[in-house]
């Protein structure tokens, strides 16, 4: 080859080789694209299999568990756990990561907040990847989808039970509301979290043995009931072992013999009722409401929290009960809700939906801002203009030196501008606002259920990194405006089981988040105390920290104190709300996380809770954010506690008018209604009965004198009603009946032991009745308590 | 191009620039009227805190932000002009002008060294008045990114205004006429088209103008660029006016819903600014080549390298149409 080839064929070469790289340059691209769109098949060695605990069905904004079992026959692996619901906007998923060791098999609860009305659900196993573990476009190695059901307004009934059961339950049809929906559950499948169970409205525990259960479900049983749940117990012998692995709390009653049950009570409700039914005795175990012949009730029930607990004397399954035409009459009476609130979505029986807004309010009362000192930065900013200004052009024109200024002027600016930058760094302002707002609401005498609505504000798109105990759930807060800040919608994949987790706040766009878990809680002694001296509340401090604004309230009646420190006692009086109002929150905050507390009911179906509201200086928080720009923010914790108080009465007492509240499962024929700051009822029809109830605490009250007078709106009405009380040993209404008189006279009813029978007096008014407005008798009772 | 002649020129000009007590004037006065501005707004916001308002730092910080700046902009968009509006005009009022294309100096070295010296003099005061955003950092809440953006702005703004006043005084050659002519243009620029905007604004409802009504205004362009700093609506208007004044600026009408924000126009003007002060220096440098070589229609190597620049600026804005299109 000689010279002048080689410069000949070199080129060729040389363009060959640029040809060939233009070729890959331009195959390079659909290649890597080809390998991104490459679809992710299921990987065989990892089954999932997913189902979504009580077969799907939810209540809005609830919790809903998710039993996710994955196994791998593969190598080890660390994988990610996805559940989404499509419906969610801006989509988000809630995920855990797993570890699976080689030929190993876990299984994992995730849990779902429903915000909105999904009805599918998607589970998808992810590679878990250092870069970005929640990546949306992540590997997906195994997935599957599940179907939800919503159930708004309806009765979700959960039966634990070791046989089949089945109740004469009302027709979906044939109720007005609250249709049921039976969810047969076997004693493994109870979660031993009370999230788990919160869409149960009801739950029966028939023919199973408690003692079976693990301790975190029978905490979990407590924890639902506390919250708001209604947990009714089997009777007769079948169910002699059903209660006995219960805390004692929800143990009403002990179980005795069988023997033949008088059924006449019933009648109150059922015009007919069943021939026979047989059941075992019923011991009541104060503080109880028995219901029935007092020797052998036909059920007890006891409040505790915001739930019931009700033992019946009777099996469910027994024949003449099922051959009755009223059972279904019957179990829509006994299977109610323990508690019913005006929710988002309609009538609700919790008050979780009431609450989320209150938090996000109170979390909203922004923390006040602290304006940094600014007259050293200006001080020296004045300095800077005249130096620059007047003295430099006089000195450099003294000296001569006038174009000297295109160097010294921006020197100067160069030095005064980071001079007095650093300065202002040191004497900056928070740039970022955290706010806590905490509810504790005890749920056991060591535990309580901590809901803190967490708000993040920053004046750039800022990346925040919190950190959370791992049982911690999240949930985001809707987006909206509350308490004059506008609330984005959190757009991150939400952890569980992880004590991290990042979340990304938009510029000045505040950022919401509830978190939820239980925690391990020193509650203070509280106690409402009547007895021959009278009403008093006895508090006593055993916590470590000193407890302020402490509000004691029961149905119009209230005792404030400003502080009570750790370790001390005190007793204050309880006196009317509707004559004392409570004094003023000390802050927006605080006064959104009062009624946070103490939500108001629908319709209140059982008396009112007996509680105690008052602020915790210092709360553990569920979320904190990273130190780097915790130190940066201006922070604020408000912690609420609230906590059932407990109602001691003794010895000859004069029962508080107040503590006698409408039982409206025993009364019929008018609606709900206050008069005085009382409830009272508001006749529909010519007939109205009304019954008012004691509070357990009273139920065994063997009474002494009883007064009665009336109080109506409709004053002009009165002479044309009458009204007859009822015989409870005779069960029959008396023959004698009385005029309806204002309230100014009272009328002494003879023989006041056959018309109060566990702390209940039932009033039947009859005339022109229609006419007297809201009405509420007024009883002034006497009594002794053992 | 004669380099020691050029450098001579140079030296002469800043020397020249700074000479006498104008200068020094000027400079104190701007960093006065700035730092005025700062306080009173700083006083307002305080007073608004005091009377119970929830401002919390960053808020305030965005807020003397944006007014600082705003105040920096209108104070250069007629300063800027003023430093080269007689450079060529004096010339010929002091008939040296003749002289001056007599010497070894070329027209470019000429018009660039006298368009430096006027960039380099407003450079100075965008400098000189740097210090002051440290008030700005003291509350926080507004990013470098931010502060980046909007001094870009700025200094585009000064360059092109510089340029403006450069042509205006070759073509007019009377320092007078020049001035007069500058300011009209100025005028029309930054009142005409936000006046053309509130017009229509005005006929279609209050709603937002377009933002090609706007894109032209150097007011309305900082303003844009200020957009991502702007402080939220949380507190009540009256308490952050900067903030309305953007909504007016960018808009064409007084938007009361602060927390949307400013379209982002000002890329449009980056690039409509550098094209407009190309256009002015080629005008301004083949006038002067045409006075020196008495012949106008002559294509010199300057017409070739600002016609290449012109087209390198037109093969810019062609390929990067989707960037600076999102904000109009």
């Amino acid at each position: 080859m000689n010279a002048r080839s080689f410069h000949i064929n070199y080129p060729l070469s040389l363009w060959l080789a640029w040809l060939l790289l233009l070729l890959l340059l331009l195959l390079l691209p659909p290649l890597a694209q080809a390998q991104d769109a490459v679809p992710s098949a299921a990987d065989p060695t990892l089954p999932l299999t997913a189902e979504a605990m009580l077969d799907g069905n939810y209540g809005p904004y609830r919790w809903l568990a998710i039993r996710v079992t994955l196994a791998n026959t593969g190598p080890d692996r660390v994988v990610h756990l996805r559940a989404r619901l499509p419906s969610d906007s801006p989509p988000r998923a809630y995920t855990q990561q797993v570890v699976l060791p080689q030929r190993s098999e876990k299984q994992i609860i995730l849990y779902l907040p429903m915000q909105s009305l999904a009805r599918i659900a998607q589970i998808t196993v992810v590679a878990d990847s250092s870069d970005a573990p929640n990546a949306p476009d992540a590997p997906v190695l195994a997935s599957t989808t599940l179907d939800l059901f919503p159930r708004i307004e309806e009765r979700l009934l959960g039966i634990v039970s070791d046989q089949p059961l089945t109740l004469a339950l009302p027709r979906r049809q044939d109720l007005d509301s609250f249709p049921f929906v039976v969810l047969p559950l076997a004693p493994a499948d109870l979660p031993s979290d009370p999230r788990g169970l919160d869409s149960l409205t009801i739950l029966l525990l028939h023919d199973t043995d408690t003692r079976l259960l693990s301790a975190a479900q029978q905490q979990a049983l407590l924890a639902w009931v506390a919250r708001g749940g209604h947990l009714v117990l089997g009777g007769g012998e079948v169910n002699r072992a059903t209660p006995l692995g219960l805390d004692p709390a929800l143990q009403p009653a002990t179980l005795g013999a069988e023997q033949p049950l008088d059924v006449r009570p019933l009648r109150l409700m059922i015009s007919a009722p069943p021939a026979r039914l047989v059941g075992s005795t019923l011991t009541p175990l104060a503080p109880t409401q028995p219901f029935g012949a007092p020797e052998a009730p036909l059920f007890v029930q006891r409040m505790y929290g915001a739930g019931l607990v009700t033992q019946l004397a009777f099996s469910p399954t027994q024949r003449t009960l099922r051959a009755w035409d009223g059972a279904p009459a019957l179990w829509d009476w006994l299977l109610s809700p323990a508690r019913l609130y005006a929710g988002r979505t309609g009538i609700e029986a919790a008050a979780d939906t009431l609450q989320s807004p209150l938090l996000a309010q109170a979390a909203a009362d922004l923390p006040a801002s602290v304006l940094p000192r600014s007259s050293p930065v200006f001080g020296l900013l004045v300095a800077y203009l005249l130096f620059v200004g007047p003295v430099l052009a006089v000195l450099l024109r003294r000296l001569d030196h006038q174009p000297l200024t295109w160097l010294l002027v921006p020197t100067l600016a160069v030095l005064t501008g980071a001079g007095g930058s650093l300065l202002a760094i040191q004497l900056r302002a928070d740039q970022h606002i955290i706010s806590h707002a905490t509810l504790l609401e005890a749920t056991s005498p060591t535990t309580a259920r901590s809901r803190t609505a967490m708000l993040l504000l920053a004046p750039q798109a800022t990346q925040f990194e919190l950190r959370q105990p791992p049982d911690t759930l999240l949930r985001p807060l809707d987006a909206g405006r509350v308490g004059g800040v506008d609330f984005g919608s959190v757009a991150d994949d939400l952890a569980q089981q992880s004590d991290t987790q990042p979340l990304t706040v938009a510029r000045w766009q505040a950022q919401g988040i509830l978190a939820e878990q239980t925690t391990p809680i020193s509650l203070p002694h509280a106690a409402i105390i009547l007895d021959p001296q009278g009403v008093r509340v006895e508090l006593a401090n055993v916590s470590d920290q000193p407890l302020r604004e402490l509000q004691i309230r029961y149905g119009t009646q209230q005792a404030t104190l400003a502080s009570l420190p750790a370790g001390a006692q005190a007793t204050v009086p309880l006196v009317s709300s509707v004559l004392e109002p409570p004094p003023a929150a000390s802050s927006a905050g605080i006064a959104a996380l009062g009624q946070a507390a103490t939500p108001p009911e629908h319709e209140p179906l059982l008396p009112p809770v007996p509680r105690l509201v008052a602020v915790l200086p210092e709360a553990p928080a569920p979320l904190t954010v990273a130190a780097a720009a915790a130190d940066a923010a201006a922070t604020q914790q408000r912690s609420l506690l609230s906590m059932p108080v407990e109602l001691i009465a003794q010895g000859q007492v004069d029962v508080p008018e107040a503590w006698f509240v409408p039982d409206l499962s025993l009364s019929a024929g008018g609606v709900p209604c206050t008069i005085g700051g009382q409830g009272g009822l508001l006749p529909q029809t010519d007939t109205l009965t009304l019954t008012l109830r004691l509070p357990d605490a009273l139920a065994a009250l063997d009474p002494v004198s009883l007064r009665v007078s009336f109080q109506s709106n409709g004053v002009a009405a009165l002479d044309r009603a009458s009204v007859r009380l009822y015989d409870w040993q005779l069960h029959r209404l008396q023959a004698e009946a009385r005029p309806v008189l204002p309230p100014t006279i009272s009328q002494q009813v003879a023989m006041p032991q056959r018309v109060v029978q566990h702390g209940r007096v039932l009033f039947v008014f009859t005339g022109a009745i229609t006419d007297l407005g809201c009405v509420r008798p007024m009883l002034e009772l006497q009594g002794v308590l053992p | 191009m004669n380099q020691p002649a050029l450098v001579a020129l140079l030296a002469k000009e800043f020397r020249t620039q700074m000479r006498g007590s104008r200068p020094a004037v000027l400079l104190a006065s701007y960093l006065a009227l700035l730092l005025l501005a700062l306080f009173w707004l700083y006083q307002t916001l305080v007073g608004q805190v005091q009377q119970g308002v929830p401002l919390i730092g960053p808020q305030i910080g965005q807020a003397l932000f944006v007014g600082l700046t705003l105040a920096v902009q209108l104070l250069l968009v007629f300063l800027a002009p003023a430093t080269t509006l007689n450079s060529i005009s004096s010339e010929h009022e002091r008939h040296t002008y003749d002289i001056l294309l007599a010497t070894p100096l070329s027209a470019a070295g000429m018009v660039l060294s006298k368009l430096l010296v006027g960039v380099a003099f407003v450079g100075l005061l965008i400098i000189a008045a740097l210090p002051l955003y440290s008030i700005v950092v003291l509350f926080g809440g507004v990013a470098v990114g931010d502060l980046g953006r909007v001094v870009l702005t700025v200094i585009i703004t000064a360059i092109t205004g510089c340029t403006l006043g450069l042509a205006c005084s070759v073509l007019t050659r009377q320092t007078y006429t020049a001035t007069l002519l500058c300011y009209t243009v100025l005028v029309a620029v930054t009142a005409g088209t936000l006046f053309a905007a509130n017009i229509w604004s005005a006929l279609h409802g209050l709603a937002a103008a377009p933002s090609s009504y706007l894109v032209a205004n150097p007011l309305s362009a900082v303003a844009s660029a200020l957009g991502q700093a702007q402080p939220p609506g949380i507190v009540t208007v009256n308490a952050l006016r900067p903030a309305t004044l953007l909504g007016l600026l960018t808009r064409g009408s007084l938007n009361l819903n602060v927390n949307e924000l400013a379209p982002p126009f000002f890329r449009a003007t980056w690039l409509l600014y550098s094209g407009v002060a190309l256009s002015l220096i080629w005008v301004a440098l083949h006038t002067v080549e045409a006075h020196q070589h008495r012949r106008f229609l002559r294509f010199s190597r300057s017409d070739a390298w600002l016609l290449g620049l012109l087209v390198l600026w037109a093969m810019l804005v062609w390929f990067t149409q989707a960037w600076w299109q999102a904000g109009l």
